[in-house]
């Protein structure tokens, strides 16, 4: 019906008509208008550029400055994975740290990426310790810890977008975006056309280190917090595989302390972190008890290895004319709670195998009990090693000796440590 | 009056004689939930005057008993239920009184299966008559007597049939049809093999590869009884004879654990996850010699572990984690909805049953025109992937905890 046609039947009706067309002809004049300006907006929003995606999306996600004001975010749920379902928290740091804790039934799992390493705690995998993830792992977890996602991260981080077109994906209209990872990796993300709010997100999956070709994310149930529009629930795909995360509490800025994303070591192992690194090395030596001591200083250093579970050294110094060269391992058995140390040197060519606890902010630790001790005219010489006033730049160590089973013991070395600068 | 029952009437004469010149192996129907995925096989149930959505409170809980773990569907005959858990060190399977979940009998089948992936059983046993057949992880099969579990053979499919086990146990759910107890049995030499259903003798066996999770099929397809098979590790769907002569392959992915589906009088229709998707053949039989015909394969429906029901020419299944309408015909997708994790789903009364993974309890319409919910209630806690079980009205519902039943009769049925 025209504008024109409907003024000319007005003119024949009631009062009550006239109102009745008259409502009729705006409803149909709205409903054309409407229709209209649907069909120039999708014409206009099937020539969108990259551009004018990326920046819907971003005004859909809560806009530039919303974003800008969260530099740390944590999330918390329920999260279900093989079919066994338990709570998870997830930790975002600008620019790539990120750590996700689910709470398994077969066990606490973690994966983590500090900007440098990803890690993973995988009890299904077969540990439930810290592992670097391997390469294929570590190659889909780096991409997750784009803290705003690739999109939104991509200038900040260097990843190029490209416009791929538009279509149905999965049943949902979307904008299709390529995204060149600044590593050289490549990802998928769908936009939807209504919301300009991420759909989907397609890019390589790993099981478990087995490479998969394309693995799908599903971002749903979005709601604000704040200016900003997060996603509540979020399913993962690859392969047979199917994970849901179901948010329940979100927290902008929570911070984290230094080192929250880093490789989890065991607590003990942490003390232990603190030894490598080169160091100048202020060593008294005594060669019996009523001798006097001598001093020297050499440098070494402790290479931490396999990321701290591990420390080497290899010190040498002279004393009673001589070079003394002495191997030195240390690490923490996560199990019984004791820390090993072996040592071998060239005056005894014996290794030794002790192991102790640390109390009192000393670890100390002896061949007592690991049947590792050396002998001496016929006695059996037990070894103690005390290391302590551990600092950030410093520490020390005592070497003790004990022919009597250790009754008594006899101090015969003692190192100083200062770190290098 | 009498000109018009003439052509029922020739109608039933027609029918006697199809009944009666059916082969000897044609499987008589057992009632109520006789096997995996129901009498038919299909994940459908010919259940009449049911809920036509859910209460707001859910469906009535009858009672609930504790279970060990397993993914063993309850099959349900008369006034017995039965189903596999593991307990203890032992896997079992137990008889149960439908109306108030108490244990009748329970009886060994070996060592349970404890992966870190789930303990127990995966097998589902089938009833025909008045024994049950359960196939237990360790690779043992039994007949049981229904009424009181007592064991009238049983095989060690170890000793007769050498091979590796699959990494999670001998999963298959026994094919009863005539005289025959049929399944993949896991041997290089003997990959699939069919049983005299009153002694446990070995009656044919085929050299195809070693078993997976796959259960057979038997359907009718252009007037030919078969079974269908779509083994895990053999990358093709093997049709065979009631007297275990090959009758047909064609191409296909191994990995596949879902049952095959028949799709009208001549369709098969297989799926496999892992990216795969599914395929839908038809099977015509010309001259005695079969002939195959891929109709449509595509990506839109993967199915895992959770196998999908045709029902008025869709497939309603769990394309993995999402659940999927798809057009029988031309495998094009009608609506997608998510959520439901890796659910499972049987048909009845035009109502898709579904059960989340997370155990929730759904009812929508089984329609192509959209996802439409008719309500949903949070039934079980845990890990939930074995599909429902309906029967005189009653559904059950199992996690690795516990069993559960429900009444879902409408009010006044």
């Amino acid at each position: 019906m025209s504008r024109c046609e409907g003024s000319r039947i007005m003119k024949t009706t009631t009062r009550f008509g006239r109102t009745f067309l008259a409502s009729l002809c705006g409803l149909v004049l709205f409903a054309a208008t409407a229709e209209q300006a649907t069909a120039e907006k999708a014409a206009a929003e099937k020539n969108l550029t990259v551009e004018e995606v990326l920046a819907k999306h971003l005004e859909a996600k809560g806009g530039q400055a919303a974003w800008d004001a969260m530099t740390s975010l944590r999330v918390a749920g329920t999260h279900t994975a093989f079919g066994e379902t338990g709570s998870f928290t997830l930790h975002r740091q600008r620019p790539t740290s990120y750590l996700f804790q689910f709470q398994s039934p077969n066990g606490p799992s973690v994966i983590g990426y500090d900007g440098e390493t990803a890690w993973a705690i995988e009890p299904v995998a077969g540990h439930d310790w810290a592992l670097p993830a391997g390469q294929v792992d570590a190659s889909v977890i780096v991409p997750e810890a784009d803290f705003a996602g690739a999109l939104l991260d991509a200038k900040t981080l260097g990843h190029r977008v490209e416009l791929v077109g538009r279509g149905d994906f999965d049943g949902e209209d979307t904008y299709q975006l390529a995204v060149h990872r600044k590593d050289g990796g490549m990802e998928t993300w769908h936009i939807s056309s209504d919301t300009f709010l991420e759909f989907a997100r397609v890019a390589p999956a790993s099981d478990y280190g087995s490479p998969i070709a394309e693995g799908r994310t599903y971002f749903l149930d979005f709601r604000r917090i704040g200016d900003l529009m997060l996603p509540h629930h979020i399913e993962k795909e690859y392969g047979t595989r199917l994970r849901i995360s179901d948010i329940d509490t979100v927290t902008i800025n929570p911070g984290a302390p230094k080192g929250f994303f880093e490789l989890a070591l065991p607590p003990g192992q942490k003390k232990l972190a603190s030894l490598a690194g080169d160091w100048k090395v202020k060593v008294e030596t005594r060669s019996h008890p009523r001798a006097p001591w001598q001093e020297t200083t050499t440098t070494t250093t402790i290479n931490s290895r396999f990321h701290g579970a591990l420390l080497e050294e290899n010190l040498q110094f002279e004393a009673d004319g001589r070079l003394q060269e002495l191997s030195h391992r240390r690490t923490f058995d996560r199990y019984t709670g004791l820390y090993g140390q072996t040592l071998f040197d060239n005056y005894s060519l014996h290794q030794d195998r002790l192991e102790g606890s640390l109390e009192e902010g000393k670890i100390v630790a002896t061949n007592l009990d690991t049947g590792t001790a050396w002998k001496l005219d016929g006695k059996t010489v037990h070894t103690r090693l005390t290391t302590y006033d551990i600092e950030k730049d410093s520490f020390k160590v005592d070497s003790e000796s004990s022919t009597n089973g250790g009754e008594k013991w006899f101090l015969n070395l003692r190192l100083t440590y200062t770190r290098e600068p | 009056m009498k000109p018009t029952y003439r052509p029922r009437l020739a109608a039933i004469a027609l029918l006697s004689f199809l009944v009666t010149a059916t082969p000897s192996v044609a499987a008589e129907k057992e009632a109520g939930w006789p096997q995996f995925r129901g009498p038919d096989r299909n994940g459908v149930s010919a259940e009449q005057g049911l809920l036509a959505a859910w209460p707001e409170a859910g469906p009535k809980e009858l009672w609930r008993v504790p279970l060990g773990a397993g993914y063993s569907a309850v099959v349900a005959q008369g006034n017995r239920l039965f189903t596999q858990f593991a307990a203890g060190e032992e896997e079992v399977i137990a008889s149960f009184n439908p109306s108030d979940g108490s244990e009748v009998w329970r009886v060994s089948l070996g060592k349970t299966l404890e992966t870190e992936m789930g303990n127990g059983p995966r097998s589902t046993p089938t009833v025909a008559g008045d024994t049950i057949f359960a196939v237990g992880s360790a690779a043992v099969l039994m007949a049981l007597r229904t009424k009181d579990g007592k064991v009238q053979w049983q095989v060690d499919l170890q000793k007769r049939f050498p091979g590796r086990l699959p990494n999670w146990g001998l999963s298959t759910s026994p094919l009863v049809d005539g005289d025959l107890v049929i399944f993949e049995v896991g041997s290089e030499e003997a990959s699939i093999a069919a049983f005299d259903r009153k002694t446990g003798e070995t009656r044919w066996t085929t050299t195809e590869k070693s078993a997976g999770y796959n259960s057979p099929l038997a359907a009718t397809l252009d007037g030919v009884r078969q079974y269908i098979f779509a083994p895990s590790s053999a990358p093709k769907v093997i049709s065979l004879l009631p007297d275990g002569t090959l009758y047909w392959t064609h191409e296909w992915h191994g990995g596949t654990i879902a049952m095959p589906v028949q799709v009208g009088d001549d369709g098969i229709f297989v799926s496999a996850s892992s990216d795969v998707g599914g395929m839908l053949l038809r099977v015509r039989s010309e001259g005695g010699q079969a002939k195959v015909e891929e109709v449509w394969r595509n990506r839109e429906m993967k199915n895992h572990f959770s196998s999908s029901v045709a029902y008025d020419g869709h497939i309603y299944g769990f394309d993995n984690g999402s659940l999927k309408c798809i057009d029988a015909t031309s495998g094009e997708r009608k609506w997608t909805k998510r959520g439901l994790g890796k659910g499972t789903l049987i048909v009845a009364e035009g109502k898709l049953f579904l059960l989340s993974e997370r155990g929730q309890l759904v009812m929508a319409r089984a329609t192509p025109e959209a996802y439409d919910e008719l309500g949903r209630k949070q039934v079980l806690s845990g890990k939930t992937w074995t599909s429902p079980s309906l029967a005189d009205g009653r559904l059950y519902l199992r996690d690795l905890e516990d069993l559960v039943c429900l009444d879902v009769r409408a009010q006044g049925s």
